[in-house]
């Protein structure tokens, strides 16, 4: 799709309101044409070159009535464009946001989400000026149109004569604003130089000490600044050039008025009221070519924004970022919820494989079977695919295999394996910046005891006696008002309030202590439902009922504990590097 | 806000007075134009009343062509006036931060470790930048539009006294309501940046949450927040924008009324035959030019204000002082040198010591190998002789001389230091060699590299000496020999060499090997080492533990007591232990 035809979209999103915006402004724009021909009818009952229709008095109240009324119009221009924006920014970002979390979880970024940001921002902003240039730019084109009709009949010679080798002047000079693009560019490149050198010196400042290099180091900084510097002026030079051809077309025209109506006006037939009129409009005329210029750039900077956001979407289809939609809070559902599986008495997993973009990495071929009531444990070294295989298993990234529940093959887990069905806790939770209880009910409607149960569950409650707002307390951005083991457990809370007939847990509890980490995974034990656990801790493995053990992404071996680690030398070896251990091995290190 | 007015006098004539000459000739453009513009309208007068009144066509040509020049003049001035204010304005920043920079390369490393160089650009570049307006445009743009707007002002109570009157009060009127719409606004056009802010923070938090948000089945609930947020934004913006827009119309309207009235006073005279079709249209004219300059006026203020913040966090930065004090004393003799540690105590932070009352003595032309796990105080025993720290007690002697008494350039130029991770900047192989200094000859950089056995890879690069190394281009192993090659260039008396821990591929290693035999010649040195074959050229061994001696001597006799620690630790290899 076209950046015009996207546009056209967003247009049509509100097009009554859009259709407003355009009305009002172009009455705006074209308003101007009025008060040009007060002022004529003032100056010629003035100089007696006119009869008087209205009395002059008459004419100066309505001239006064119509700027004030300009005013007023301005006034209302500005609340349609704010509604204008929120409406085409709203959809945008409504869009992008929709389809980032349809997309699988675990990946459903491109990049960073602080630089996925900037699409949000800046592309976004930029589509927004676009759209408001375009109002302006439609109301100059009509006023120009009609100014000149207005001018060729008073005087068409005068007329010609001097708009059309100015409005070539001036189209010149806005193609040569591509000049200023290239002398734009130079000096940001020279800006990020001196700012680059800056980093590089502060990031070395002890080798540059050491060496005793302070002054030769600057004397490069300053000629990289003086680069800058020329590049500056140059380009803020050629800028104001710009701008003044743009205000000599302006005097320079009336200076040709001038010249031209001089006869005209001596002989009478060129009144003075025609000539405040040529003045007028012609300095409003000049505008429209750079005007019609600045639209092109903001149009051309407008498709690339488009496309940058396209790239957030993935693989959707391009007309997805402008798709219509209500962007207002009212309940609506913008994802169908998934609907209760019957209760689980057994899970197969078969044949479950994943390969990471761009690497080898990956889980092959896994095999395994969960029963109703079961607590089973994935463990294996780092880097061997078990946050992989619970990730496979719900969907988070787009894997391959069969997964029944009760013999029913699950088609779309990321869609059917989420509350009522499965809970998740991920390696490294992720809180958000409201209060604990928003973090906990994410939108759900929990009863007190529901809260307090899964509090007392997760050996949360210890924590919350020392927070003195208790579940109302703000955490802070990312939850960083939590120390580590907090942020897990409040993980495992959330998880908990979402009472699901599968419990999926990834190796929560490193940051916790061993009393606690015992008490938590007893309780949780204990929690009627059945378990998938990846952890590598004693406390977790002795509690479990079948343990599978992964190595290089596919399964070492699977059994009860006690029998692995008589047959499976991975499982012994996993077992033996436990840190209840290490202290066997720091030892060795410390007779130094 | 205060506005410390002797902080910026002095800034001003710190950075001006070298550009005397330009600022000079800036004011004089300045003022020139001001005048033409006032001209103008006059000329537009004339003509109007010659067209008028019949007068030759000749005379009327002739004034539309004086219309003509004065405002093509007035254009030529402006344009210069640009050039010269950018010139003037770069000139003046490019040296404040020039000065900035040199004021913080020599603050203490206490001072570097907490500041992000991301921080440091930002004080020195982006709130530098901010005052270049200061430098160039604020008094003149002040003066050059106050003395307009008089001019304005006089010029209409020319042609009539009521109309300058009404003007004054117009004027006033549309300042105060100016004012009042930054009054307003600011707080308004806070909170609307506020919304916007937390609408971004938002997003960034869920968007690096979608594992979570997905597995929750909170889906749904993050669309409903994004609009709630969405439509917060809206309404502060909107509030901001209205309230704004309607004080910004109000004083508008002011000067509509002001042109109304001042066309009106015009009409009356003009019945009263007090003046000309020409003296009305001037009247209107003049009125016209008003809306610039107090438009100017006011920016200036905004931007001084913006500016104030820069000056105040700038002075902050230029306020802080390096605890290590210069030395005037004794310069550093020119010859290998012997090293002596007096009693040394040492500790970042007052209650936990990093170095205790270290003592020890190296000759000169020997080899020390320092041993000790991570913490043990090597890196800050080092530190400490390279004086970017100073020892809370006792004495370092180089070559005899108490190093805190010596200067620091003298100091550092007497040794040379190579770190495990070699600092390389994106510019040229010379640049990098020379650390910039243009005054080392090519001749000298090529027998360096020559010595080290870099001949061939020196040919090997597209434009020699002045290829550009992009940092991360360069394997270990080189950045390694290029370090050596910057010592050789500086040909110290003392080199202090903290081995790379990385290991080398086994090629790399014999050529660094060969190198240091160059390197270390006739040298006294100190080698943190981290591989069994440097020690094996160690004279002798200190073996540091939790800032204390734990061993020292000469290796020999270390290695042929058994129960030594340099013994037992060869037996296990190195590497593994200091890892």
């Amino acid at each position: 799709m076209k950046a015009w035809q996207l546009m056209l979209r967003l247009i049509r999103y509100r097009p009554a309101i859009y259709g407003f915006g355009v009305l009002i402004w172009s009455i705006f724009f074209i308003s101007p044409l009025l008060p040009g021909l007060i002022n004529r009818a003032i100056f010629d009952q003035l100089s007696g070159a006119a009869p008087a229709v209205f009395g002059i008095w008459t004419l100066l109240a309505l001239l006064i009535t119509t700027e004030i009324s300009r005013r007023l119009l301005t006034q209302l221009g500005t609340a349609m464009d704010i509604s204008v924006q929120y409406n085409i920014a709203g959809l945008l970002r409504k869009n992008m946001l929709k389809r980032i979390l349809a997309q699988p979880g675990a990946q459903a970024l491109y990049t960073s989400s602080s630089a996925a940001i900037n699409n949000f921002r800046d592309d976004v902003e930029e589509i927004l000026t676009f759209s408001i240039w375009l109002l302006d730019v439609f109301g100059n084109v009509l006023f120009s149109l009609i100014a000149l009709g207005i001018l060729l009949q008073i005087n068409q010679q005068v007329t010609l004569v001097i708009l059309v080798p100015l409005l070539i002047v001036v189209s010149a000079f806005t193609v040569a604003n591509q000049r200023i693009q290239r002398y734009r560019q130079a000096s940001r490149a020279a800006t990020s130089k001196v700012s680059d050198f800056l980093g590089e010196m502060f990031g070395a400042t002890q080798a540059i000490k050491v060496a005793n290099a302070e002054t030769a180091v600057i004397g490069h900084f300053q000629q990289l600044n003086d680069q800058r510097r020329q590049f500056m002026v140059k380009d803020r030079a050629f800028t104001a050039l710009l701008s003044s051809v743009y205000a000599n077309t302006i005097s320079l025209g009336t200076g040709m008025i001038l010249l031209l109506a001089g006869e005209a006006m001596r002989t009478g037939n060129f009144s003075v009221g025609d000539f405040s009129l040529f003045v007028y409009y012609f300095s409003m005329v000049t505008r429209l070519p750079s005007l019609i210029g600045l639209l092109l750039t903001h149009y051309k900077q407008a498709g690339v924004s488009f496309q940058r956001m396209q790239q957030l979407l993935k693989d959707a289809a391009p007309s997805a970022l402008v798709e219509h939609g209500s962007i207002t809070p009212d309940q609506q559902l913008d994802f169908s919820p998934a609907k209760a599986l019957p209760a689980l008495q057994r899970l197969d997993i078969s044949n479950l494989s994943y390969c990471y973009p761009n690497s080898q990495a990956g889980i092959k071929a896994i095999d395994f079977r969960l029963e109703r009531g079961q607590f089973v444990v994935v463990t294996g070294k780092v880097g061997s695919g078990k946050t992989t295989v619970l990730r496979a298993l719900l969907g988070l990234v787009p894997a391959h295999g069969t997964i029944l529940w009760n013999n029913q093959p699950i088609e779309q887990p990321a869609e059917q394996l989420i509350p009522p069905n499965c809970a998740y806790t991920a390696q490294v939770p992720r809180l958000l910046s409201s209060s604990l209880h928003d973090n906990l009910s994410l939108g759900l409607n929990l009863s007190a005891n529901e809260l307090q149960q899964a509090i007392e569950t997760s050996v949360l409650a210890p924590d919350l006696q020392h927070m003195p707002a208790g579940l109302a307390t703000e955490l802070g951005s990312r939850g960083v008002r939590l120390s580590g083991g907090q942020l897990q457990r409040a993980a495992l809370a959330r998880m908990l309030v979402r009472s699901s007939e599968l419990m999926i847990v990834d190796d929560c509890s490193s940051a916790l202590d061993v009393t606690t980490e015992q008490q938590l995974w007893q309780g949780l034990r204990q929690h009627p439902t059945t378990w998938l656990v990846v952890s590598h801790r004693c406390a977790v493995l002795q509690l479990a009922d079948w343990v599978i053990v992964m190595d290089a992404g596919q399964i070492a071996a699977q059994g009860p504990l006690n029998d692995l680690l008589e047959t499976s030398p991975a499982m012994r070896e996993l077992w033996q590097a436990e840190p209840s251990n290490q202290k066997l091995l720091l030892g060795v290190d410390a007779h130094v | 806000m205060q506005f410390p007015l002797a902080r910026y006098r002095r800034l001003l004539a710190t950075y001006l007075k070298p550009q005397r000459g330009r600022v000079l000739g800036l004011g004089c453009l300045v003022f020139l134009g001001i005048g033409l513009q006032l001209l103008n309208p006059q000329i537009m007068r004339r003509f109007l009343d010659s067209a008028l009144a019949a007068q030759p066509l000749e005379q009327l040509t002739k004034l539309a062509l004086l219309f003509m020049g004065i405002a093509f003049g007035q254009q030529l001035l402006a344009l210069g006036a640009v050039y010269l204010s950018e010139q003037i304005g770069w000139t003046a920043t490019n040296a404040l931060r020039a000065d900035l920079t040199a004021h913080c390369l020599h603050l203490d490393s206490s001072f570097h470790n907490h500041k992000t160089p991301g921080e440091l650009i930002e004080r020195i570049d982006g709130d530098v930048t901010t005052l270049a307006n200061f430098f160039t445009q604020f008094i003149i743009q002040l003066l050059g539009n106050g003395l307009l707007l008089l001019g304005i002002i006089v010029a209409l109570a020319l042609e009539d006294w009521r109309v300058a009157v009404g003007l004054i009060v117009c004027v006033a009127a549309a300042i105060s309501l100016l004012q009042k719409m930054q009054r307003v606004g600011v707080p308004l056009w806070g909170e609307s940046r506020q919304a916007s802010a937390e609408l971004f923070g938002f997003l960034e938090e869920r968007l690096a949450a979608t594992e979570d948000i997905r597995s929750s089945g909170a889906r749904n609930y993050v669309m409903q927040q994004l609009y709630r947020q969405m439509l917060v934004l809206y309404r502060k913006t909107r509030k901001a924008e209205l309230a704004t827009a309607w004080l910004y119309n109000a004083g508008q309207s002011m000067f509509i009324i002001a042109s109304g009235l001042g066309l009106g006073i015009g009409i009356y005279l003009y019945q009263q035959q007090q003046t000309t079709i020409g003296g009305v249209y001037i009247i209107t004219a003049y009125i016209g030019l008003l809306t610039t300059p107090l438009e100017q006026i006011l920016r200036q203020i905004q931007e001084f204000q913006k500016a104030s913040a820069g000056i105040l966090r700038i002075d902050e930065l230029r306020q802080q002082r390096p605890a290590i004090v210069d030395g005037t004393g004794p310069t550093i003799p020119q010859q290998a040198l012997d090293l002596r540690f007096e009693q040394v105590s040492f500790g970042y932070n007052t209650d936990t010591p990093v170095l205790r009352a270290l003592s020890f003595e190296l000759p000169a032309h020997q080899i020390l190998g320092v041993l000790g796990r991570t913490g043990s105080g090597k890196t800050s025993l080092i530190r400490l002789l390279l004086r970017l720290y100073d020892p809370h007690q006792g004495t370092i002697r180089l070559g005899g001389i108490d190093i805190r008494n010596t200067s620091l350039a003298d100091l550092r130029r007497s040794i040379g230091f190579v770190s495990q991770d070699v600092q390389l900047f994106h510019a040229s192989v010379r640049d990098n060699l020379s650390f910039f200094d243009h005054r080392i000859a090519d001749q000298q950089l090529l027998a360096a590299l020559e010595t080290l056995g870099l001949t061939n890879w020196l040919n090997s690069l597209e434009h020699g000496l002045d290829t550009l190394i992009k940092p991360n281009g360069l394997s270990a192993g080189q950045a390694q020999l290029l370090a050596f090659a910057r010592i050789l260039l500086k040909d110290p008396r003392l080199i202090i060499l903290d081995e790379a821990s990385s290991r080398l591929d086994p090629a790399s290693e014999a050529i660094v090997e060969r190198a240091l035999d160059r390197l270390l010649a006739g040298r006294t040195a100190i080698i943190i080492a981290h591989r069994l074959a440097t020690l094996q050229r160690a004279d002798a061994i200190l073996v540091l533990d939790a800032g204390t001696i734990r061993e020292f001597g000469p290796r020999q006799a270390l290695l042929q007591n058994p129960q030594s620690q340099y013994s037992q630790l060869l037996q296990h290899g190195i590497t593994e232990v200091f890892a």
